[in-house]
């Protein structure tokens, strides 16, 4: 299956366009997987499926759906 | 060691200035810069005083790490008592100022009374001298501190200084050092006028003593490591602070056309990658990043304006290099006002540095007078023929530099959004706390930064709390308060040691603790800075509370808690401050109406300000 990925700041251009407008992902797979599976997942703070947000303690348990729109930011601090 | 030991006392009423020891059991309990400036302001201000009266006192403080080898060690802050909200004011600001100041052998430099005439003050190391400057009244920021350094003969010499804003009482004028730094924030530029006191130049060439030289080394490298290989520092130094503009626009935080949005839909023509693009006349907004004081992050900006801009196409003397856009000045130019031309929006920018004005203040003001304009209660007549609508450009840099030169219509805008929108008959369109504007997180999304805008001391502030990653997991009030109060102490404790807070995303307290307690007397640990921090804390509450505020003033505009998020994650949300405000008020041990107890303040050695029988 594939999920459409949305990233911002600092994340923006850190996976190219293609694979960000269709990431490969194991049938099944969850929001943890995917976060595990790219090169700056410590760096990834938030993270929303399809306009809800689902904080890092319910990755695990949030299973993706082809088609799913994966939106992933970074901290933030004030400024 | 760490601290110079001594303060410099400037009477601008007598024309005297004296040194004296530090109060080192104050040193003890309130660290430096914003926790010891705190103290000695309510030693020597009653909180009920005018602002601009000359028993209001400006008082400048470094911290013990200012001026070391610690990163980021350039800060100083200025505390006094606000007039643009009434409350206890807090501005910090980096750039060289500070370590200088620390250099000239002052950890605390305290100015009260009013001069008859202008001044400005000279400090050379031990000699201090109070010096005309009726020739500079009338002048920017920016050609008296070309001035001052042409006059002494000195290139190194560093200014803090203010414009014409400030000598005229914007109520949002700041203190502007190295030509774009500011202590920015709730008028303290305005207080400096009010005093005749056009500037502060400091040349100083003493070091800084550090209690155990080779441990303070180590340490120091040790940090410095940490700090270096950290994701956050090196995003801060490759995209400045303006990355969060595309982080706040998906997230839905991003306030819009005066809080009305909470998106904007121009938001590409003025983000990180519309600065380093070239435009049809082969210009270029972004030159290089830059570095305050001894900073290893480096965040700052400097930008140019395109030569062909109608704000400065016949004036050459915009076309230099200077402070560029961060989040907070593309915010206030930007969504908050409906803008996305980005030279305007460097031109404002500017304008705020040129003229010493806050930013924040200014953009958020704009917008209100604009929301009053699209209304029909201010007039085309009232504005100098300038069309006020969101969107347009014109009115941003025009209505920047008539504020700043406090000229026609920016006479209105410089009274801020509060008195502005009472004076139109709309207070509920301002969008401040305790009379301070908002900065540019929309507390719909982010609701912990409602619960830290509403209970900041110095009214409406985002760098006072830090609740960013608990706000972006859940868009509800629930278990904000925590987080909220913790995070309050921690910060208190940081801008008192003397660094940036941006350090702060690397560095927990156990880091910074570890380098102040190399460099100071004592024995520093997280748990001491933190109870510092909390004892800080409440001394400013107390001291807001003495000057008349109450728990009325912890609240937020009802646009923020009525008038839902209109788009976005929190689309349909309010800001649920009423079930976080009575938690939090738990949280610090505080009465159901905000008042510290007897108990809290003799935990926290206050037992001086207790108020007997609180509500
Ligand atoms: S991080 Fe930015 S604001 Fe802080 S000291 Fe460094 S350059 Fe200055």
């Amino acid at each position: 299956m594939k999920v459409q990925l949305d990233l911002a700041g600092e994340l923006e251009g850190a996976l190219d366009e293609a694979l960000e407008a269709a990431y490969p992902l194991e049938t099944g797979a969850t929001l943890e997987d995917l976060v595990a599976s790219l090169p700056f997942a410590s760096r990834v703070a938030l993270t929303s499926v399809n306009g809800e947000l689902v904080p890092p303690a319910e990755r695990a348990g949030r299973t993706l759906s082809d088609g799913d729109e994966v939106m992933l930011l970074p901290p933030v601090k004030g400024g | 060691m760490g601290w110079q030991r001594k303060v410099l006392r400037v009477d601008l009423t007598a024309g005297t200035c004296e040194s004296e020891p530090l109060n080192m059991q104050w040193a003890a309990q309130y660290v430096g810069g914003r926790g010891l400036a705190t103290r000695y302001l309510v030693d020597n201000v009653d909180p009920a005083v005018d602002p601009l009266s000359p028993d209001n006192a400006l008082v400048f403080a470094t911290g013990p790490l200012s001026g070391t080898l610690v990163s980021t060690s350039g800060r100083y802050c200025v505390v006094t008592k606000g007039p643009l909200t009434g409350a206890i004011a807090c501005s910090n600001s980096g750039g060289k100022f500070g370590a200088e100041l620390k250099y000239c052998g002052y950890d605390l430099l305290i100015i009260q009374g009013r001069s008859e005439k202008p001044v400005y003050l000279l400090i050379e190391d031990d000699e201090v001298s109070l010096e005309d400057a009726s020739d500079l009244w009338g002048e920017t920021v920016w050609k008296t501190e070309e001035t001052i350094k042409a006059r002494h003969r000195s290139e190194d010499m560093k200014v803090a200084s203010i414009g014409v804003a400030g000598e005229r009482g914007v109520y949002y004028a700041c203190i502007v050092n190295d030509l774009h730094r500011a202590a920015g924030r709730s008028g303290v530029g305005a207080v400096m006028g009010s005093k005749n006191l056009k500037a502060v130049a400091a040349r100083g060439t003493r070091g800084v003593k550090v209690k155990e030289p080779t441990r303070f080394m180590q340490v120091v490298d040790e940090k410095n490591r940490k700090l270096f290989e950290h994701g956050s520092r090196r995003a801060l130094m490759r995209y400045g602070t303006l990355s969060m503009i595309d982080v706040m626009q998906k997230f839905g935080g991003l306030p819009t056309n005066n809080f009305q949005k909470v998106q904007f839909e121009g938001v590409d023509r003025i983000n990180p990658k519309a600065v380093v693009e070239t435009n049809r006349n082969g210009h270029k907004n972004l030159l290089t990043n830059k570095a305050c004081f001894g900073c290893t992050i480096a965040c700052g900006r400097i930008a140019h304006i395109d030569p062909n801009h109608f704000s400065v196409v016949n004036r050459q003397e915009y076309w230099h290099a200077s402070g560029g856009l961060e989040y907070e000045t593309a915010f206030a130019f930007g969504p908050a006002v409906g803008v996305d031309d980005l030279d305007a929006l460097t031109f404002a920018g500017y304008m705020m540095n040129e003229h010493g004005m806050d930013p924040i203040s200014f953009g958020v003001t704009l917008a209100a007078a604009m929301e009053l304009y699209e209304l029909g209660l201010i007039t085309r007549e009232q504005t100098d023929g300038i069309d006020l609508r969101f969107g347009n450009a014109e009115a941003l840099t025009v209505m920047a530099e008539k504020t700043g030169k406090y000229e026609g219509f920016g006479r209105e805008l410089a009274l801020g959004s509060k008195r502005l929108c009472e004076k139109y008959g709309r207070p509920d369109l301002a969008m401040v706390v305790k009379g301070q504007e908002f900065a540019g997180y929309d507390s719909r999304a982010l609701q912990g930064m409602g619960l830290g805008y509403a209970t900041g001391n110095r009214g409406a502030c985002h760098l006072k709390h830090d609740t960013f990653d608990v706000d972006m997991e859940d868009v509800s009030g629930k278990g904000k308060a925590k987080p909220c109060k913790h995070s309050q102490d921690d910060i208190a404790a940081i801008d008192s040691a003397g660094i940036c807070l941006f350090t702060a995303s690397a560095w927990d307290l156990d880091d910074i603790a570890a380098q102040v307690d190399a460099a100071c007397e004592g024995s520093w640990t997280a748990e001491r800075l933190h109870d510092a921090g909390e004892r800080i804390w409440n001394l400013e509450r107390l001291f807001n509370l003495r000057a008349g505020l109450t728990a009325a003033d912890d609240t937020l505009p009802p646009r923020l808690l009525k008038e839902p998020a209109p788009s976005g994650t929190a689309k349909g949300k309010v800001c649920e401050l009423d079930v976080m405000l009575p938690e939090y008020y738990a949280e610090r041990g505080w009465t159901a109406n905000g008042v510290p107890t007897p108990d809290l303040l003799r935990r926290l050695k206050l037992e001086d300000f207790i108020i007997e029988s609180p509500a």
